[in-house]
């Protein structure tokens, strides 16, 4: 879906990105995380063309984007960016309805899409004839989601989109991101610095550092087999092995027989949620159920500890 | 000691108690030029002369009143007994002793009017301030100032008043005088709109270029409006001596062209910098926002950019509007017309009367716009 080819870009310093590759693919959640300042901003924004790259290609649908007229392009794209960026001067809905009426959409398209937006992303309908600066700070981010997903664009790219949030309200947008992922299948490429948003949203993840690209793959394998230290720290450092529970569903060890544990969990909430449970009820297996209640089986702590053991001597290969 | 909680008042008061007591009221002078004699207001009516003196004794009271609402009451009610009271007193003081005199003879406004009048002014203007007063209620208190005194024009009070026979002498071409000031700074006003919004384009691409343009506007703004006015005498009518194409569209060295051209000139600089803050002014993130989601420059500028810089857009066209209808006056000098006219005919006769008479609409008008920018600013919506 989105391809990088050897890009690299300085603004007049050193490379703020240096020969960067990486493939995006069709339908997958692809964060790009590291340190303030290490480039994956830039990345961001030459994806849509708002720089242009001194070195290297960047391919769009299979298009370079050198080749497509930049607005036709940004138009099929979502981007939400982290201050939000709302147009204060319009109502909440004439900013969701930005790039659709950018696109002609008809009035009656534009009050049809707005109602699913409305709906997808749960915005309360009387915030819909405010004006942004009369929203909190999570609501302007959400209305802020509800723009970038507006054309229904098939790729949305976001630029540390809830770092300015308080914690509830990151955690509530951050589900929400995650089901609109899985409804729509949609490709994102999401940027931030911080390793838990990273790591609970990722299905792709890519770590950057002064410019270049250090590892990238699913989050498992980087958690599992970091390529350098830096890596291994940003990726939690002393919490590595707990992080490393992270990916992983209970599904995954999951006991199919009998037990008579008495502490349920859900078979698909992760092994770092069943640690934190078994640590809270003092007990050393949970019952699983599936998503409607069943009881499937049930999860034991040896099995956990038997599964971190194997890490412990991770490979040292760059994935 | 009883406490004083108005202290503008108190002020006020005072200087309106000494003025009726050590100032003239009244000038009577037998005709123009000779010299007058000074006449108090404590020779007019009882019923005028005890208005003001009341008027005057309530304001010195009233500013030891506790009550802040009552007080800026009774301030208005005040002022105007007041306001009305010098101005019947002057015109009937005027009636009386010009019927006694020469034809020729003059009465005029003295210090002790003006005085009384600027009390009357600042009492309202305070008492509306400590009262905070809204937009609705400051006009429509205006209104009724300037309504009764219209009321007692037309009713022949102040006809016996050096200014209303001046005025009585020039009123075949006060309007004509007064239309052309408008067109001049109107005119001017346009044209220096059209211009300014290209500068600020040009302004915004570079800092080096925004202090260089900037620094030669601010230069030009130094130049004295009649040094201003005089140069541009010279090149325009070379201009008209080359190409006759031009005086006959108007364009000469005297006369309309160069004082528009001079009221542009001054226009420019508070127009680009207003516009040029404004826009510079606008969030980078909005700014950023709307380029990602897929708007081209124009739309950037037009939906976003101006919308958002409008009210400073609108701060800078009230500042070059005002500063115009103020500069307009000296075109006079080379023959451009407008109320400026009156004011150097005036001095050139020595007759201050026809002076104030080209002064006063000059302010009225300045205020009137100032006014009218401040009502366009309150109507831009507000979006927190």
């Amino acid at each position: 879906m989105i391809e990088l080819r050897g890009v690299s870009k300085s603004f007049g310093g050193p490379a703020a990105v240096c020969e960067l590759s990486v493939a995006i693919d069709k339908g997958s959640f692809f964060v790009l995380a590291g340190p303030s300042g290490c480039g994956k901003t830039t990345v961001l924004r030459m994806i849509n063309a708002l720089i242009a790259p001194d070195k290297g290609e960047i391919l769009v649908r299979g298009q370079d984007v050198r080749q497509v007229e930049p607005e036709s392009l940004r138009r099929s794209i979502g981007y939400v960016i982290q201050s939000g960026g709302l147009f204060p001067h319009w109502r909440v809905a004439d900013n969701i309805l930005a790039v659709p009426r950018l696109l002609g959409w008809s009035k009656a398209k534009c009050e049809a899409r707005l109602g699913e937006l409305v709906a997808l992303l749960h915005i309360k309908p009387a915030l819909i004839d405010r004006y942004p600066g009369q929203l909190s700070g999570g609501e302007q981010q959400r209305i802020g989601v509800a723009r970038a997903l507006a054309a229904d664009p098939d790729i949305i790219l976001m630029d540390e989109p809830f770092a300015a949030l308080d914690p509830v309200s990151r955690t509530a947008l951050q589900d929400e991101l995650r089901a609109i992922h899985a409804q729509t299948g949609k490709t994102i490429v999401f940027v931030t610095h911080d390793m838990d948003e990273a790591l609970r949203l990722a299905t792709g993840l890519g770590l950057m550092r002064e410019g270049r690209l250090l590892q990238s793959g699913s989050p498992a394998s980087l958690l599992n087999a970091p390529g350098c230290d830096f890596v291994r720290d940003f990726l939690g450092g002393k919490d590595l092995p707990l992080r490393q529970l992270e990916p992983v569903p209970v599904r995954a060890l999951l006991r199919r027989r009998w037990t008579s544990a008495s502490v349920a969990i859900p078979a698909d909430a992760t092994l770092k949620d069943a640690l934190r449970m078994m640590l809270a009820k003092h007990c050393a297996s949970l019952l699983v159920e599936d998503e409607n209640g069943a009881r499937i089986g049930e999860i034991r702590l040896s099995d956990i500890l038997a599964r971190r053991d194997q890490n412990r001597h991770p490979p040292k290969s760059q994935a | 000691m009883p406490r004083v909680h108005d202290r503008v008042q108190l002020v006020l008061a005072a200087a309106g108690i000494a003025a009726i007591f050590f100032a003239s009221f009244l000038n009577f002078a037998p005709n123009r030029l000779a010299r007058s004699a000074a006449h108090g207001l404590l020779e007019a009516p009882s019923l005028q002369k005890w208005a003001v003196i009341g008027a005057l004794a309530a304001l010195f009271s009233l500013s030891l009143m506790k009550q802040q609402r009552t007080r800026s009451a009774v301030a208005c009610i005040a002022a105007g007994v007041l306001s009305w009271g010098i101005l019947a007193a002057a015109g009937s003081l005027a009636f009386t002793l010009t019927a006694a005199g020469p034809p020729a003879a003059r009465a005029s406004p003295g210090a002790a009017f003006w005085t009384l009048g600027a009390v009357a002014v600042f009492a309202i203007a305070s008492a509306m301030q400590t009262a905070h007063l809204g937009l609705l209620a400051r006009s429509v208190i205006g209104l009724f100032f300037c309504a009764a005194a219209v009321i007692m024009a037309a009713a022949g009070s102040f006809d016996q008043l050096s200014l209303v026979r001046e005025f009585a002498n020039i009123s075949g071409v006060f309007l004509k005088e007064l239309l052309r000031h408008v067109s001049l700074v109107g005119a001017a006003a346009l044209l220096a709109l059209l211009i300014s919004v290209p500068l600020t384009l040009v302004v915004l691409r570079g800092q080096t270029l925004a202090n260089a343009v900037l620094a030669s506007l601010a230069i030009l703004q130094t130049v004295p409006s009649i040094a201003l006015f005089g140069v541009l005498i010279a090149p325009l009518s070379r201009l008209g001596e080359h190409f006759p194409f031009f005086p006959r569209i108007g364009i000469s060295g005297t006369g309309a062209a160069p004082a528009i051209i001079a009221l542009i000139l001054y226009s420019l600089l508070p127009l680009v910098r207003s516009f040029h803050a404004g826009l510079s002014g606008v969030a980078p993130d909005v700014k950023e926002a709307a380029a990602a989601l897929g708007f081209n420059r124009r739309q950037i500028l037009l939906k976003i950019e101006v919308p958002l810089a409008l009210p400073a857009l609108l701060s800078g066209l009230r500042v070059a509007t005002v500063q115009a209808i103020g500069l307009a006056t000296v075109a006079a000098l080379i023959g451009a017309g407008g109320l400026g006219t009156f004011i150097f005919q005036g001095i050139g006769q020595y007759a201050l009367d026809l002076v104030l008479l080209g002064a006063f609409p000059v302010i009225l008008l300045a205020l009137i716009a100032n006014f009218a920018f401040e009502l366009l600013l309150r109507l831009a919506p507000e979006f927190a």
